[in-house]
């Protein structure tokens, strides 16, 4: 006997042969690799089995069941029991659906109709006794127990380990061409007569034998009904351990002398896992205590001619993904994806709207209103010619005002520091109103930058100039109606703010020598 | 006349009591195999629509198989119930209400070590193994219902024990 994953799999379901049983529990005895081997398989087994197990209100079922159809709303349902039980009240027949799946169309309407009647049926209950032995459908812990030798105890020697030897490449090889195209699993009604008895045309029951072994099945796994004993010497099958480009000795973790050979006799151990494959490499040592099956896929190398034929969909849709043999290991799927992507409409229509924002974004940026030459926001007159555009000089009059761009500015001195304002004069001159700031202290000629905030606002910003403690005001009535101490975010010096009662211009100039001593500035307004 | 009007009802009726008997088991099934409540009704509800089509006597013979195969494929294929309408349809279809289980499926839809290791399975993998492991069926159920013969059910379960303790080891550490 042979270690076998699979041997282990059946034998822990209870599926293998009594002969095949006592001989694994006599290979059990000795074989350390086989005992880890199960016990893993039983921990694994057991983390499945003890899954939280759902239990539907009554309420909910029948709601389920009215959903499906298969309850029609309003029946008087027997409850678990099957109806034409005398005393029960009879349900209404079945109507005839309509067509769940539309793309079905006609076809659809077919399967819609009533079933033929099958003459074999007979109307069953769950508690009938005559009820054939054929219709109980057995545990799963008592099926090696209670059936014969005609039933599927026999047949699980079918799949014990040496007849289940045969490479899957064999298996593909196996089934005719033409039964590649028949596998349309996404077209029940034409699939199997067992399924759709409207579409067959007559309910012929299939028989089991039929089922499981009937050419329609695309497994990688499916074998030929018969199995031979012994494997005929022209047969050049290889081994599962020497398949090319598979080191088992980086996967078994042992030295390449205890690897066995090739082609193995009858009489040695080796390991097989022909059918049983791997998902991936791993980088981490297996802590599983059998070798891994090839990484490559050798039924799909034994057809090359199937592996990239786009005309054959049913190749890789009815074969069991990872069945013939390991690729990497599939990503977790998304809960409800099953890896199929529905067309998304929500989705195309949401990277629609983003891809708009995105360009009214760009088309903004390129022509918004900080590209453009923008005319002074208030209509005032144009100031001097030699004014300094100074498009980031912002000013703040008190502790909320708001941002302002101040306009027609124009700027005196040489950075002289150290000077605090003295006194404000005003002087009416005519038409013009005169304002005459004297400084105090200091070395050189301070920096004073006036502007406009508006038609009747004016900015002085005075560089290296510390403000007075009182501002005098104007008379009332003058073309300056008021003079406060003002502050500009980020100007370092006094700021004064000029208030005037109509629109002006301001024509500034450099006081030298002013009877203290010390520089001032004079601003003409008229 | 009167056989003939009766014979779909018997089975109708045969149907019901199969699902009412195993309604509990294929919606456990189902929350694990998809891993949410809601897909989870989805895939039950569209497979019991479509195991209306079964004949009375695959019923009596494979019937628990066949209800598990019904969903199988329901949550293989992506078939929602009611079907999703395609194209600019779907804006303008009103579903209907999904059937809540509530806290019935609050423990089974709870994500632990074990059910995650589960969804990183392959699909087929992962449908054998709960049909074998927590439905308790069969090889030559598990073959029904996986549109498989028994000796590819057992190949695939033990590939699936294989895969599942791999990954449940790696993740566990």
């Amino acid at each position: 006997m042979k270690c076998s994953l699979l041997t282990l799999s059946c034998a822990l379901d209870g599926e293998l042969s009594r002969e095949r049983q006592l001989d694994l529990d006599a290979h059990l005895v000795t074989c350390e690799r086989c005992k880890t081997g199960m016990r893993y398989l039983r921990e694994e087994t057991e983390r499945v089995s003890l899954l939280a197990a759902v239990r539907l209100a009554p309420d909910k079922a029948t709601a389920l069941l009215e959903r499906s159809r298969i309850l029609v709303s309003g029946d008087v349902h027997p409850g678990s029991e099957y109806a034409g039980v005398p005393g029960q009240a009879v349900p209404q027949p079945q109507l005839p659906a309509p067509d769940p799946f539309g793309a079905l169309g006609i076809g659809a309407a077919i399967l819609e109709a009533a079933p033929e009647p099958d003459p074999g049926s007979v109307p069953a209950t769950d508690d009938s006794p005559e009820r054939p032995p054929s219709a109980v459908i057995p545990e799963a812990e008592t099926v090696t127990e209670a059936v014969t030798e005609e039933s599927e105890l026999e047949q699980g020697s079918a799949f014990e380990a040496e007849q289940a030897d045969l490479s899957s490449a064999d298996a593909f090889a196996a089934v005719p061409e033409v039964l590649w195209l028949m596998d349309t699993p996404e077209e029940p009604a034409a699939e199997d007569p067992t399924e759709s008895p409207g579409a067959a045309g007559l309910p012929v029951p299939r028989e089991p034998s039929d089922i499981f072994s009937g050419p329609a099945e695309p497994s990688p796994s499916a074998e030929p009904a018969a199995i031979p004993d012994h494997e005929p010497e022209t047969v050049s099958r290889p081994s599962s351990m020497v398949v090319p480009g598979w080191e088992p000795a980086t996967e078994l973790k042992m030295p390449w002398e205890d690897i066995p050979s090739a082609a193995p006799a009858h009489d040695t151990w080796t390991p097989e896992l022909a059918g049983v494959p791997v998902s991936r490499e791993s980088p981490l040592p297996p802590p599983a205590p059998f070798p891994a099956a090839p990484p490559a896929r050798p039924a799909a190398a034994a057809v090359p001619k199937l592996q990239s034929d786009p005309k054959r969909p049913g190749f890789d849709r009815g074969i069991p993904k990872g069945t013939a043999g390991g690729g990497r290991r599939p990503v977790p799927p998304k809960p409800g994806s099953n890896g199929a992507e529905p067309r998304s409409w929500t989705r195309t229509g949401l990277i629609a709207v983003a891809a708009l924002a995105v360009v009214l974004i760009l088309w903004n940026i390129t022509h918004g209103p900080g590209q453009k030459a923008v005319p002074p926001p208030r209509g005032q007159a144009s100031p001097a010619a030699t004014a300094t555009p100074r498009p980031s000089a912002t000013a703040t009059p008190s502790t909320t005002a708001p941002q302002l761009t101040l306009t027609g500015t124009q700027t005196l001195g040489s950075g002289g520091t150290g000077y605090q304002v003295q006194s404000v004069q005003y002087g009416v001159h005519g038409s013009q109103f005169w304002v005459v700031i004297h400084f105090t202290g200091g070395t050189g000629v301070p920096t004073i930058t006036s502007g406009f905030d508006g038609a009747q606002t004016i900015y002085l910003e005075m560089q290296g100039v510390a403000p007075g403690t009182a501002v005098a005001q104007p008379a009332a009535g003058s073309l300056v109606s008021s003079v406060e101490v003002g502050h500009v975010a980020g100007f370092k010096g006094a700021v004064y703010v000029l208030q005037l009662s109509r629109a002006a211009q301001i024509s500034p100039s450099e006081l030298t020598g002013s009877e203290a001593g010390a520089p001032g500035y004079l601003a003409i307004i008229q | 006349m009167n056989t003939v009007l009766e014979r779909p009802q018997i089975a109708a009726s045969t149907l019901e009591g199969l699902v009412r008997q195993h309604l509990d088991s294929l919606v456990t099934y189902a929350l694990h195999l998809t891993g949410t409540a809601e897909d989870a009704v989805e895939y039950v509800t569209a497979g019991l629509f479509h195991a209306r089509q079964f004949p009375a006597a695959a019923l009596e013979r494979d019937g628990r198989a066949i209800l598990y195969r019904a969903v199988t494929r329901a949550a293989r294929q992506n078939q929602h119930y009611p079907p999703q309408r395609r194209g600019v349809a779907r804006f303008f279809s009103k579903r209907p209400p999904l059937i809540s289980l509530g806290p019935a499926a609050a423990d089974a839809g709870r994500i632990n070590t074990a059910k995650r290791a589960l969804l990183a399975t392959e699909f087929s993998r992962r449908a054998s193994l709960l049909l074998r492991d927590l439905a308790k069926l069969s090889y030559r159920e598990i073959g029904v219902a996986m549109e498989c013969s028994p000796e590819a059910a057992s190949r695939l379960v033990a590939s699936a024990r294989r895969e599942f303790g791999s990954i449940y080891r790696d993740i566990s550490i």
